[in-house]
């Protein structure tokens, strides 16, 4: 079996609408009411998909353009049929309403939420979407 | 020009959203500081406000547009058309804190406040996802509305806050069971 290639965009810490992995909510977010590092979720999601996964994480940067950010992005939206289309003016308000964003083999499985490891696995496995949680701000 | 602005604007976020409706300067002129959209845009002159029913949706979905990425599209257009105008336009998520939206609404003519103070919206209940452009384009503004609630106080007998809903003690407040029983 190929591997599966897994995309994570990443807003700015404390600005997504939920699963915070930095603490910027009180819902504790997708995986633990500990706040982790991305490092340490992708250690867990290797776990179970250590092997079969490539994993690329996308954070956004006040320091330098996003350009690669925005592009990437724009490839997993036109691949999932969304017609929405990201630039530098509207890249912050939609992660605020969006982040993290989950994409398999460029296609989003995933919003709002950091899933846990099986569910990332159950997501991987069957190309089905994760629900998304309950807004909880 | 302000016709056709205005018509364009409705026409596309009537595409995603339930309810779409227009506030101007004018409305807000009695808005206590602390909520004003002109903390968010200073030369701020209409104030767009659309709505999303969530009454077919599971409990989870609550606050939050059920097609995120299109509405995000129509959004992101309607700011992109006015900007290509020379109107600076700012999008307000529902979470924001900075101004009220459901007073937005009011003012915009798209609900009305419900015995539990909560926005009843005509066909969407107590359901609605709310969110709001704040722009420096004139626009025609739509009426307030009334009416909307039945006042049949199906919200009012189940909140748990009952006899104190008025003043909306928060540590009562989000429980849900006004959202499920409104029959409005």
């Amino acid at each position: 079996m190929d591997k599966k290639y897994i995309q994570i965009f990443e807003g700015k810490e404390n600005e997504s609408s939920c699963g915070s992995t930095s603490g910027g909510c009180s819902c504790g977010g997708g995986t633990s009411t500990t706040a982790v590092t991305i490092d340490e979720l992708l250690k867990k999601y290797l776990t179970v998909l250590d092997g079969i996964t490539n994993f690329n994480v996308y954070k956004i940067s006040d320091q330098q353009d996003n350009d690669e950010f925005i592009n990437k992005l724009n490839e997993v939206l036109h691949k999932s049929g969304e017609k929405l289309i990201i630039d530098k003016t509207n890249l912050e308000f939609v992660l605020s309403q969006s982040a993290p964003i989950f994409a398999v083999d460029g296609k989003i499985i995933s919003i709002k939420n950091y899933p846990d490891e099986k569910q990332l696995y159950d997501a991987v496995m069957t190309g089905k979407k994760i629900p998304v949680k309950k807004s909880c701000c | 020009m302000i016709d056709q602005n205005t018509n364009t604007v409705k026409s596309i976020l009537n595409n995603i959203f339930d309810s779409v409706g227009i506030a101007d300067k004018e409305s807000f002129k009695n808005a206590p500081d602390k909520y004003h959209p002109k903390n968010i845009l200073e030369g701020f002159e209409s104030v767009i406000v659309y709505a999303q029913g969530n009454k077919n949706s599971s409990e989870r979905d609550m606050g939050s547009f059920s097609d995120l990425w299109g509405s995000l599209a129509a959004q992101n257009e309607v700011v992109k058309f006015l900007e290509s105008l020379g109107y600076k336009s700012v999008i307000i998520s529902g979470t924001s804190r900075s101004v009220s939206l459901v007073k937005m609404c009011i003012l915009a003519g798209i609900g009305e406040l419900s015995p539990v103070n909560s926005l009843v919206i005509k066909g969407l209940g107590l359901t609605a996802s709310l969110a709001t452009i704040i722009t420096e384009a004139p626009l025609i503004p739509d009426e307030e509305i009334s009416g909307v609630c039945i006042k049949c106080m199906k919200c009012m007998d189940v909140c748990p806050a009952t006899d104190i809903a008025y003043q909306r003690n928060p540590d009562k407040c989000g429980c849900g069971k006004c959202r499920n029983i409104c029959p409005v």
